[in-house]
């Protein structure tokens, strides 16, 4: 199975080497390299307790590895973790918002965490862009489950980072919002952003990202494009019907090995 | 309580001074408390700065002459700053000194003066001083002996410990009754409501469902805990009788807290009340001093709390009255609660 | 540093009406409400007693009339029975029978067991009230003992007299020299360490320091709740930020600091101004130090416990039970020695004891500031 491009690019954004973490004395991820380059969208797939989770907080700088060799445009993880948070906005699976203030004070409370100075203009066209701009005065607990989504992912975008982590953003929410959230990350990155993305959800992953990466029992079982990963499964004697298919394929625990009921 | 010391500086330096102190010595009340050592000037502030007396007593130089004279000499007792119960409590104690003192020289006094007024020899005099002198001592030492002291007391009265024992537990399940209802608080959450909700258990039910599982777990741990006071103080500490007093207390608090659960929605509000109302309950209630002890302002202020009917019925289950204030309590409680859930007043928020 | 997440706080607490009342109104305001009541109350305090007077003589009213004007005795004239009523209800303290022939007995010298006293078991003042009855009956039983003797001495010493009128002369003249004040009277002073020339200040009994001790630690826990609420999620996603959970713990930190601070200030000068305390810059630093031990103290607990209701209770628990061991509510270290050892312990003892500037205070400061570290290190390392 391919495990990751051969081919080192200098310009890559993310470049994981070797990474290991245990939780305990169990293995939340083990040997994982990595490469993802600029602008591109990259899928995080794998059951729960796959270490996805675990991946975007060692990504965002929240948790460190305990081996291998972490660089974020440029910068080594352990030594610059500080730098490193200023060229990332991480948007974790929950809510992470101070419901009793307002939308407006969320965004300046949040602008405060970083280096660069953002204006109040600024801060509002970014509410503008996430369609909240109606909702700038309410508290964030009057807010419909999307709406605060939405807040949740703004309040990454504050600093204007390069790379975005996305934790299930999505998670729980009407289909219009989820919708309008997919269509806003791919305009992310085709401005330039790169965006590793966790999720469960398989037309999200179609829909939104350029490379893949599967993990299990925290081991990046595969890591590519969906043709490559269709030329993989070829390869070991399947032929999925569709990109679902494919992919539900691939997170299958038993490695392909044989062939599932359903297909 | 420890055994404190008093220091004493006589500058008078005379037979009656002895005398004086030889009666603050004696005084029962003082002598079971106290240790009383014999000092100067810079021994006593030594042991003041040392923070190990509790007063300072100064006989003043001349106070014997001044006092044969009939001329008022106060002498001056110093009490310690950092201890003050104690040296309040000397305080009074020297102040009935005082009054001793004055009888028993204003007795020696007047025979010293009728018989300077009949010319009388002085050696004669200076006899009848001397011997008025031990006797009028005499008569003060022996002030105990007017009091004929009886007992008398109810079933459930033992010592002054167990009011405290008592007063402390029903304080104990005062914080349980209202703990329990802040615990509760967070148990239900906004989805989950109207989970219950979906299912017919509208929130009225919910509130009196929490009341009624406060009620049987706080009365529950509260028998438990009677065992060991019981255990300790005899039967009579806590009866059949007043168990079911205390059950009856458990259900007025929990109604109580219930009531102001369902009144004051946000969380640090709701605990801000319940400790303020705790501390006046147990400040006016009786807790720390019986109520009886109280000025009269204060006393009318401990009528309105729960705590002051519910000490009273700890101490005499048999009280019909508070009996009757408990019940009415508990009962208005949960009348206002129904009604104002019933109404629709408080719409769920959260 | 970036100073303006702890601006953002300020601004938020300045705006938020329900953090300005836990920080102001708790530990200012009920210890001003609290400690105006308590010391009135003490000083009003009143041992309830009831008095039957069997004899209806001259001594027996001249006694109960002298009784009832004691400061701090209540006096209840009562009958039997009632009187009986009121001990077993602790509607009394004690009951004081002047027994019939009481007069009589004192006018004969036989002075013993002429009062009786029902005591119940929970009487606890009748020790002093004792004392009182038996003063004023030496006052008096001194009366006829001084004038039998000078009638006595007179008829010894063959003194021409009329014994009736100099007896009465005699007991006259005795009683007078109650008149305009006894021959001995107390002068009573209550002196703090610091007047004792030893440079120490001691901060007396005044209940406000005390009550301000507990409220000020109460309103530390209640305004350290949002570490409790925040630790999960927005912790969790601060971590990821330039600026860090750390600097965002400490500019809280420091900002409801600074708030407390302005209210111990205001404290301090409404207590300089209404003649609680003396004008001590000495007692405001330790102030200050004692909130910082609070805040400390608050924020470590808060750092362990993940539920809020389960703060609030432990909080409570805690802020009373240290309240009453450290002395907030009454000088308990008077009732045993062993809680004066344990005093200083206590971050009260700061401000309560005589011993404070000396060992304790930078022990305390250091205590404070590793709870400090170990709290911040809890809610960092456990991600």
């Amino acid at each position: 199975m391919d495990t990751c491009d051969s081919e080192v690019v200098d310009k890559a954004m993310i470049q994981i080497e070797n990474v290991s973490k245990f939780y305990g004395k169990k293995p939340s991820l083990q040997g994982v390299t990595l490469k993802i380059e600029k602008g591109e969208v990259f899928g995080v797939l794998g059951p729960n307790g796959a270490g996805k989770s675990t991946l975007l907080s060692i990504l965002s700088a929240i948790s460190m590895p305990a081996s291998g060799r972490v660089e974020i445009n440029g910068l080594d993880l352990k030594k610059q973790a500080k730098l490193v948070r200023e060229q990332i906005g991480y948007v974790p699976q929950d809510i992470a918002l101070w419901e009793h203030l307002t939308v407006k004070d969320n965004l300046i409370f949040w602008s405060k965490f970083s280096k660069r100075r953002v204006s109040k203009e600024e801060l509002f066209e970014l509410c503008r862009t996430v369609r909240l701009q109606g909702k700038w005065n309410e508290k964030v607990s009057s807010l419909s489950g999307g709406m605060k989504r939405k807040l949740n992912i703004a309040a990454a975008l504050i600093h204007n980072p390069d790379i975005l982590l996305m934790d299930e953003p999505t998670v729980g929410i009407d289909i219009q919002s989820k919708l309008e959230i997919n269509q806003y990350i791919r305009d992310l990155a085709r401005n330039g952003k790169t965006i590793v993305y966790s999720t469960h959800d398989m037309s999200e992953i179609l829909y939104l990202c350029n490379r893949i990466g599967v993990l299990k029992s925290g081991v990046l079982q595969f890591s590519g494009t969906i043709a490559e990963a269709r030329e993989m499964v070829k390869r070991k004697g399947f032929l999925p019907n569709s990109d679902e298919e494919l992919i539900y394929l691939l997170l299958q625990d038993d490695s392909l090995e044989k062939p599932l009921p359903y297909f | 309580m420890q055994l404190f010391e008093i220091a004493i500086v006589d500058d008078d330096q005379t037979l009656e001074t002895k005398y004086v102190i030889g009666q603050l010595l004696d005084n029962s009340h003082l002598s079971k408390v106290t240790k009383v050592t014999i000092v100067d000037h810079a021994k006593a502030r030594t042991l003041m700065e040392k923070n190990k007396v509790v007063a300072t007593i100064v006989i003043p130089e001349g106070f014997s002459r001044d006092v044969k004279k009939g001329l008022n000499t106060p002498v001056e007792v110093i009490g310690n700053g950092d201890r003050p119960l104690q040296a309040q409590l000397v305080r009074h104690l020297m102040e009935s000194a005082a009054k001793l003192t004055t009888a028993a020289q204003s007795g020696i006094n007047t025979i010293d003066h009728f018989l300077a007024e009949e010319n009388v020899p002085d050696d004669v005099r200076h006899a009848e001083f001397k011997k008025s002198l031990l006797s009028f001592s005499l008569h003060i030492l022996g002030r105990g002996t007017i009091f004929e002291m009886k007992e008398k007391k109810n079933l459930f009265q033992q010592d002054i410990l167990q009011y405290y024992v008592l007063s402390f537990y029903l304080l104990l399940i005062m914080i349980w009754s209202f703990g329990f209802l802040v615990l509760l608080r967070e148990r239900i959450n906004g989805p989950l409501r109207n989970r219950l909700n979906s299912r017919g258990i509208t929130e009225w039910k919910e509130k009196f469902a929490g009341f009624a599982a406060a009620v049987v777990s706080v009365s529950l741990i509260s028998y438990l805990l009677s065992l060991p006071i019981t255990w300790l103080f005899g039967s009579s500490a806590i009866n059949y009788g007043n168990l079911l007093s205390i059950v009856r207390i458990v259900l007025t608090f929990s109604a109580f807290f219930m009531m102001l659960a369902v009144f004051v929605s946000n969380d640090q509000l709701f605990l801000l009340f319940g400790i303020g109302l705790i501390m006046i309950g147990a400040v006016a209630g009786g807790h720390v001093i019986p109520v009886v002890y109280f000025p009269d302002w204060l006393e009318r202020i401990g009528m309105f709390t729960i705590n002051s009917w519910a000490l009273r019925s700890v101490f005499d289950p048999a009280d019909m009255q508070s009996i009757k204030m408990l019940g009415l309590i508990t009962i208005s409680c949960l009348v206002i609660t129904a009604v104002y859930l019933k109404t629709g007043y408080r719409r769920c928020k959260r | 540093m970036n100073l303006s997440i702890a601006y953002f706080k300020i601004r938020e607490i300045l705006l938020h009406p329900l953090s300005l009342v836990l920080i102001f109104f708790i530990p200012l305001g009920l210890t001003l409400i609290v400690g105006h009541l308590v010391e009135k109350g003490q000083k009003q305090l009143e041992i309830p007693i009831a008095i039957i007077d069997e004899d209806h003589s001259d001594f027996s009213r001249l006694l109960v009339e002298r009784i009832s004007g004691q400061a701090k005795i209540h006096l209840y004239q009562v009958s039997g029975e009632k009187a009986e009523r009121m001990l077993l209800r602790n509607d009394v303290d004690s009951v004081f029978v002047i027994k019939k022939g009481f007069q009589k007995r004192l006018l004969t010298g036989e002075r013993e067991q002429s009062i009786e006293v029902w005591i119940s078991p929970f009487s606890m003042a009748e020790g002093i009230v004792r004392e009182v009855i038996a003063s004023e009956t030496a006052r008096l039983t001194s009366d006829v003992k001084a004038a039998d003797w000078v009638v006595k001495v007179y008829k010894s010493l063959d003194i021409q007299m009329d014994s009736s009128k100099t007896w009465n002369a005699a007991y006259d003249y005795t009683d007078s020299q109650w008149e305009p004040e006894p021959l001995m009277t107390i002068q009573y002073d209550q002196l703090y360490l610091e007047e004792s020339g030893a440079g120490k200040s001691g901060f007396g009994d005044s209940p406000y320091l005390r009550l301000w001790t507990f409220f000020t630690m109460l309103g530390c826990f209640l305004t350290s709740d949002w570490i409790v609420r925040e630790k999960g999620v927005l912790f969790f996603r601060i971590q990821s930020t330039y600026h860090g959970l750390v600097s965002y713990l400490i500019q809280n930190t420091v900002a409801l600091f600074l708030f407390h601070l302005f209210q111990t200030l205001l404290t301090f000068y409404i207590f300089v101004k209404t003649n609680i305390i003396q004008m001590r810059p000495e007692l405001l630093l330790l102030m200050f130090v004692y909130l910082f031990v609070c805040l400390s103290f608050s924020i470590w607990s808060a750092s362990f416990i993940n539920q809020i209701g389960s703060y609030y209770i432990v909080s409570f628990l805690f802020v009373i039970i240290i309240g009453i061991l450290g002395g907030s509510f009454f000088p308990v270290q008077e009732f045993s020695s062993t809680l004066l050892k344990l005093s200083v312990i206590f971050p009260q003892n700061l401000l309560l004891s005589s011993n404070q500037m000396n060992i304790q205070t930078p022990l305390f400061i250091s205590g404070a500031i590793v709870l400090w570290i170990l709290a911040i290190r809890r809610l960092w390392i456990k991600r």
